[in-house]
């Protein structure tokens, strides 16, 4: 087991994990984050608004391990659909 | 009168009416003690159970791991309740019965209960009751694992735990013995360990709960249930039993 540490950004909020968890290894991690980003997500996209969530791993030494971040964006502009293409290529 | 068996008394008298005869009936059944460590398993998937497990001290809890290696809590128990009640009837296990934390348990052989059983029809139908009630509240945990988000699933949990222990006599004041692990809390709300701490955190914050060393304590028990929007009909308390609705003094 090895303990790790999730910082997470929640648009400007940022909470930094004291804490920890401890974990098998990298792999598990990984998984750890990807679903916390996930449940995140799942909770504060109904809300109204942009939002960019970020999630940074670090071990125990406060090396980060890797960083993973999801951004939400809401527009309810009347467009073409010849607009809205454009947008969606802009996005990408 | 045996201690062991006082603990199951009172769940039932709160959850039905239990007769002098059946309250004798209960007194009589023969057990042997176990003592069990967290995390162990008290009963495994797959293997065929001949006696029912009556928690003493402590919680266990009912649990099912995936392949992927995911593993989802469905239930969790204390003194009074007897997880595997349906194992009478199914004895071969769909599920593990595993000690969440420390705990002791009482082993009452299948052919015990069945013998007592086999002397009262009420204390069957009370039984009957109880392994409904059980089928009742999985249909809230479902509900809340379906449809809320993490802080209303975790602040459900928590009214749930505090209506239940109060109902055996377990709390004090307004707090309650929870020395499980956040691993486990996370695996009950079906969300990650990472997340449901943060949602911990959250719930202090708010000044809705506090939990150190293992105790839970409940600071305001109407904005608790409001967030969980926890309604405890489901755990069918008798009318006039203390443990439901307004009698939590010391919270507000």
């Amino acid at each position: 087991m090895r303990r790790f540490y999730f910082d997470i950004a929640l648009n400007n909020e940022i909470k930094e994990d004291t804490e920890g968890v401890d974990l098998l290894d990298d792999g598990a991690a990984r998984r750890e984050a990807v679903l916390t980003i996930a449940s995140i997500a799942a909770e504060a996209i109904p809300q109204d608004g942009p939002l960019n969530i970020a999630i940074s791993v670090l071990d125990e030494r406060e090396v980060q391990v890797f960083r993973a971040r999801v951004t939400f964006d809401f527009d309810d502009s009347k467009k073409t659909r010849q607009a809205a293409r454009l947008q969606r290529h802009k996005v990408e | 009168m045996d201690k062991t068996i006082d603990f199951l008394l009172r769940r039932l008298g709160a959850i039905g009416k239990l007769n002098a005869e059946d309250r004798d009936l209960l007194v009589s059944l023969p057990f042997r003690r176990r003592r069990v460590s967290k995390g162990e398993e008290i009963v495994a998937e797959g293997s065929t159970s001949s006696s029912c497990c009556l928690v003493v001290t402590g919680y266990v809890h009912r649990s099912k791991v995936l392949v992927t290696g995911n593993r989802q809590i469905f239930s969790l128990h204390m003194a009074g309740d007897i997880p595997d009640l349906h194992s009478l009837h199914l004895p071969k296990m769909d599920h593990s019965l595993v000690a969440t934390a420390p705990a002791e348990v009482a082993l009452i052989s299948h052919a015990a209960i069945q013998n007592v059983l086999d002397q009262s029809a009420t204390l069957t139908a009370l039984l009957w009751r109880d392994t409904l009630i059980d089928a009742a509240a999985f249909r809230a945990w479902m509900l809340m694992l379906g449809q809320a988000e993490a802080p209303a699933r975790m602040a459900h949990l928590f009214c749930e735990l505090y209506v239940r222990s109060r109902l055996v006599g377990l709390n004090r004041e307004n707090s309650f013995a929870l020395p499980i692990s956040q691993i486990a809390i996370a695996d009950m709300l079906g969300t990650s360990t990472v997340h449901a701490n943060r949602t911990l955190q959250d719930l202090r914050l708010q000044k809705l709960v506090d939990f150190e060393r293992g105790r839970v304590t409940v600071l305001r028990w109407r904005e608790l249930a409001e967030l969980g929007m926890f309604d405890s009909s489901y755990l069918h308390i008798m009318a006039g039993v203390v443990a439901d609705q307004a009698s939590r003094e010391g919270t507000r």
